[in-house]
């Protein structure tokens, strides 16, 4: 304590995290969806990557097979949620705002809106965005990321956190690997270098080109739930 | 700008903290944020500029931010490096068992008030 102008002024050590709010929020949303049997993903990218296009050819490929949800959070008005909606599957479309990232109370009520009975496979779009949604875990089983070749190969560089959080990351657009003139290899070697750990999936969701090997994935992750 | 929601979060538990302990007015906070989180010191000290003003308590409060760098560690040698040096395959060792062990930070260290 030290006297400043007659009062008297203490200094409180407080040693507290923030985003603890969001950590117990998170912790809820996990249990629930692991208590109603559905295994979740939460997928992150820059803004245009392609992750509603794989949304759309895994809803196609899978929707027959499994029951599958979505909460669409990505900002792009209620595009994204319209497109996976028609392709029949439950969809809840968050309300964003503009805002950089979902956070873990937000899906937390629009995993209160739905119907999980049956679902066997629940993916989170999050909002397209490299830094933000990193720090704000939601809750799903497992963080994935699409990283499109069109964005370059620096970005695993540039934005580490992200990519130590992610155990898998779809490298997708590779149909237009001629056409940039780039080698597969390098992305690979840039993210392993970032995360050796990281499972990389090749991917066209225009061409469908390796998008068998992440149903696959997908099917087995279920699977084991 | 998600600096807000968490200057509203640091607020709230600086507050919680000064009602206990009989405080009435904030002169400052410190906080240590990782560069390697996705938090923006300057974004962060806005946010607290603006939503400070909103509350007596805070009006004149300022807040102090350590910036923390990031630091890995090999688990296999105890290669150490920082910053811009930090790499996830180990330089002496090529190990990749590599981890962060700084710079994730996002905490709120102390607060000073009368
Ligand atoms: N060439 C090519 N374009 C793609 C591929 N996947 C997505 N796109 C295009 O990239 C743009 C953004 O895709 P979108 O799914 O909306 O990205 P999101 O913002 O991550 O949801 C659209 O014009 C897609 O048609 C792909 O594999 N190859
Ligand atoms: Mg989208
Ligand atoms: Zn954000
Ligand atoms: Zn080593």
């Amino acid at each position: 304590m030290i006297d400043w102008g007659g009062e008297i002024v203490i200094k409180v050590r407080l040693m507290k995290k923030v985003m603890e709010n969001n950590q117990a929020a998170a912790a809820i949303n996990n249990r629930s969806l692991n208590d109603a049997g559905v295994f979740s993903v939460d997928m992150m990218s820059s803004p245009g990557s392609g992750k509603t296009t794989i949304l759309e050819r895994t809803l196609d490929a899978l929707l027959p097979e499994m029951k599958i949800a979505i909460i669409q959070g990505d900002v792009d008005t209620t595009r994204d949620a319209q497109r996976v909606e028609a392709r029949g599957a439950q969809t809840v479309q968050i309300n964003t705002g503009g805002a950089c990232h979902l956070d873990a109370p937000v899906v937390g009520e629009a995993i209160d809106d739905m119907d999980l009975e049956g679902v066997d496979l629940l993916v989170i779009e999050n909002v397209g965005n490299l830094i933000c949604p990193t720090g704000f875990e939601l809750g799903a089983d497992r963080r994935i990321m699409v990283l499109s070749v069109t964005e370059g190969s620096d970005k695993p560089e540039k934005y580490p956190a992200m990519f130590r959080s992610c155990s898998v990351a779809l490298v997708n657009k590779v149909d237009l690997l001629p056409v940039l003139g780039l080698e597969l290899e390098e992305f690979t070697d840039e993210i392993r270098r970032i995360n050796p750990d990281m499972e990389i999936f090749p991917v066209s969701a225009l061409t469908g080109e390796g998008m068998d090997t992440w149903y696959d994935w997908l099917r087995r992750e279920v699977r084991e739930r | 700008m998600h600096e807000f929601s968490l200057v509203r979060e640091v607020l709230d538990a600086v507050r919680e903290s000064a009602r206990r302990e009989g405080i009435r007015r904030v002169s400052t906070v410190e906080m240590t944020v990782g560069s390697m989180g996705c938090v923006f010191p300057p974004a962060l000290r806005q946010a607290f500029e603006i939503l400070g003003s909103e509350d007596p308590m805070f009006e004149d409060a300022t807040l102090a931010i350590e910036e923390s760098p990031v630091r890995v560690r090999c688990g296999d040698c105890g290669w150490e490096a920082e910053g811009a040096d930090a790499r996830f395959l180990c330089e002496e060792c090529g190990g990749t068992d590599v981890k962060v062990i700084s710079g994730e930070e996002l905490t709120i260290d102390s607060y000073e008030g009368e």
